[in-house]
C-alpha cells in the first residue's frame, strides 16, 4: 500500500477502497480519476458521486470482509449539507461531525415499519456492544420535512435514545441533503382521502469512521450480533481491507 | 294420494348435502393467529402489527382486512426494497394470501399490518383487540400485545427464517 499512501487523500481512499476489486477494475478507476481517460467507466459504481453506489443495494459479505455492513468499493466522504436540528438550531453535518463515528440514516417518522425497526435495531446494538452517542453519533434525517418538524422528530427518535439528532428543514434543503450524499429526492406517494401519505428513502444506514469516510453501510435486515460487532470495530476506526 | 318418486327423494337429499357441503366451506375455521404484537409506537399516529398466522388448511385463505378499535384506519402493507436501494411501503389491497399448508409471518421489513390515526395512545405492556377478516376462514379476533419499542433483534426477517422474531435478549 505504499504506493497507495504516496497520492493524494481523495485518490488514497478511492484506491484503498477498491481493494476489494480486480486488478483489472482498479486499473479502470485509476483511469476514470485521472481525469483524461475518455472510455465511459463500466459499472455505476464509479459514477460521479460515490453515493451512486447506494442505488446498487450493496449486500454485505462477511465471509469476504469480516464486516456484517456492506463493504463499498469506493468510500463515500462526510456529505456537506446544513439543516436544522430538533433545537432549532443549524446543523451543519461536515463540521458537527467532523472526525466522529456517525451513523447517517434517512427516513420518516409516519414510517411504521422500516425506519422504526432500523432505530431499534441501532439503538439495541449500540446499548449491547455499550456504546452510546457520545462515542456514536447518530443522525436521523426526515425525508418528510412537510410533517417532520422538530416536536415531532424530537419525540420520534426519544423512543429509541434521546442522544440521537434528528434534522429537519425546508423540502429543497432536505433535497440538497440527499444530493450531497448522492441520492436522488425522496418521493411522496400513496396519498389518502385523509391527506397522509408515503415518502421513499435510502434503506440503508452509512457508517462515517472517524477519517470522515464511509466504507461500510448497512442494509436493512443486518441482524442484531452484526451490528453489535461491527459498530465498536467503527467507534476504533477500523477500517475495512 | 301422492306419489314421490324415490328418485325425486335422491336428489333432494343430495341437493340437500351439497348445501350443507357449502355452508361448511363457507363457515371454515379461521386459521390460528400467534405471537400478534405491536411495538411501543415512537410516533403519535402510526403503529404496525406483526404475529404469525398459522396454516389455514388445504384450500389456503387471504387475509383481506383488519379492524380495531385503537385505530382509525387499518390498512395490509408490505415494505419493499426496490432493486435501487430505496424502500417504500405498498398497501395491499388485494389482502394478504395464507398459504396453504403453510400460513405467513407478518414481520420487521415485510408483510404488516398498519394501524393509522392512532386514538389511544399504546404503550408498552398494554394489550389491545385486533380483528383480522379472512375470506373463507372468517373473523378471529387476536390479543395484541405492546412489546418495548427496542426489543431484541428488530432486523426483521432478513435471512433469521420463519420463526417470528420475539424479543428473546433484551440486554
Amino acid at each position: 500500500m505504499g504506493r497507495v499512501r504516496a497520492l493524494p487523500p481523495r485518490l488514497r481512499a478511492l484506491a484503498a477502497g477498491a481493494v476489494l476489486l480486480t486488478v483489472g477494475a482498479l486499473a479502470v478507476l485509476g483511469a476514470t480519476l485521472a481525469g483524461g481517460a475518455d472510455e465511459a467507466p463500466s459499472t455505476a459504481a464509479l459514477a460521479d458521486h460515490p453515493g451512486a453506489q447506494l442505488l446498487q443495494n450493496p449486500l454485505p459479505n462477511p465471509e469476504a470482509t469480516g464486516f456484517h455492513g456492506a463493504v463499498l468499493a469506493e468510500p463515500i466522504p462526510r456529505p456537506d449539507f446544513a439543516l436544522t436540528d430538533t433545537d432549532g438550531r443549524r446543523f451543519d453535518f461536515a463540521e458537527e461531525t467532523a472526525g466522529e463515528p456517525t451513523l447517517l440514516y434517512v427516513g420518516y417518522t409516519s414510517c411504521p415499519d422500516i425506519c422504526p425497526a432500523h432505530l431499534a435495531q441501532i439503538a439495541g446494538a449500540m446499548a449491547e456492544a455499550g456504546l452510546d452517542t457520545d462515542e456514536l453519533r447518530v443522525v436521523f434525517v426526515t425525508a418528510d420535512p412537510a410533517r417532520d418538524d422538530a416536536e415531532r422528530l424530537e419525540r420520534y427518535l426519544a423512543a429509541f435514545d434521546d442522544g440521537f439528532t434528528g434534522l429537519t428543514g425546508s423540502p429543497e434543503e432536505v433535497d440538497a441533503a440527499l444530493a450531497a450524499l448522492g441520492q436522488p429526492a425522496a418521493e411522496v406517494f400513496g396519498e389518502r382521502p385523509d391527506g397522509s401519505y408515503e415518502v421513499t428513502h435510502p434503506s440503508q444506514v452509512l457508517a462515517f469512521g472517524p477519517d470522515d469516510r464511509a466504507r461500510l453501510v448497512f442494509p436493512f435486515g443486518t441482524s442484531r450480533e452484526g451490528w453489535v460487532a461491527d459498530l465498536p470495530r467503527l467507534v476504533a476506526g477500523e477500517v475495512p481491507s | 294420494m301422492t306419489r314421490v318418486s324415490p328418485w325425486l327423494v335422491a336428489l333432494a337429499l343430495l341437493v340437500a348435502a351439497v348445501g350443507c357441503a357449502d355452508d361448511d366451506a363457507a363457515e371454515a375455521a379461521p386459521p390460528e393467529v400467534t405471537g400478534a404484537e405491536t411495538p411501543e409506537p415512537a410516533a403519535p399516529d402510526v403503529a404496525a402489527v406483526y404475529a404469525t398466522i398459522g396454516d389455514p388448511g388445504p384450500d389456503g385463505d387471504t387475509l383481506v382486512g383488519a379492524s380495531t378499535d385503537v385505530a382509525e384506519r387499518v390498512e395490509l402493507h408490505e415494505s419493499v426494497i426496490d432493486d435501487d436501494g430505496s424502500a417504500r411501503m405498498v398497501e395491499l389491497e388485494d389482502g394478504i394470501d395464507v398459504a396453504a399448508g403453510e400460513g405467513v409471518v407478518l414481520e420487521r421489513g415485510g408483510l404488516h399490518v398498519m394501524l393509522m390515526g392512532l386514538e389511544t395512545e399504546l404503550a408498552e405492556g398494554d394489550r389491545y383487540e385486533l380483528t383480522l377478516e379472512f375470506e373463507r376462514g372468517g373473523e378471529v379476533t387476536v390479543d395484541v400485545d405492546v412489546v418495548p419499542t427496542v426489543g431484541g433483534d428488530d432486523g426483521g426477517g432478513g435471512h433469521d427464517g420463519q420463526d417470528e422474531a420475539h424479543g428473546d435478549d433484551d440486554g
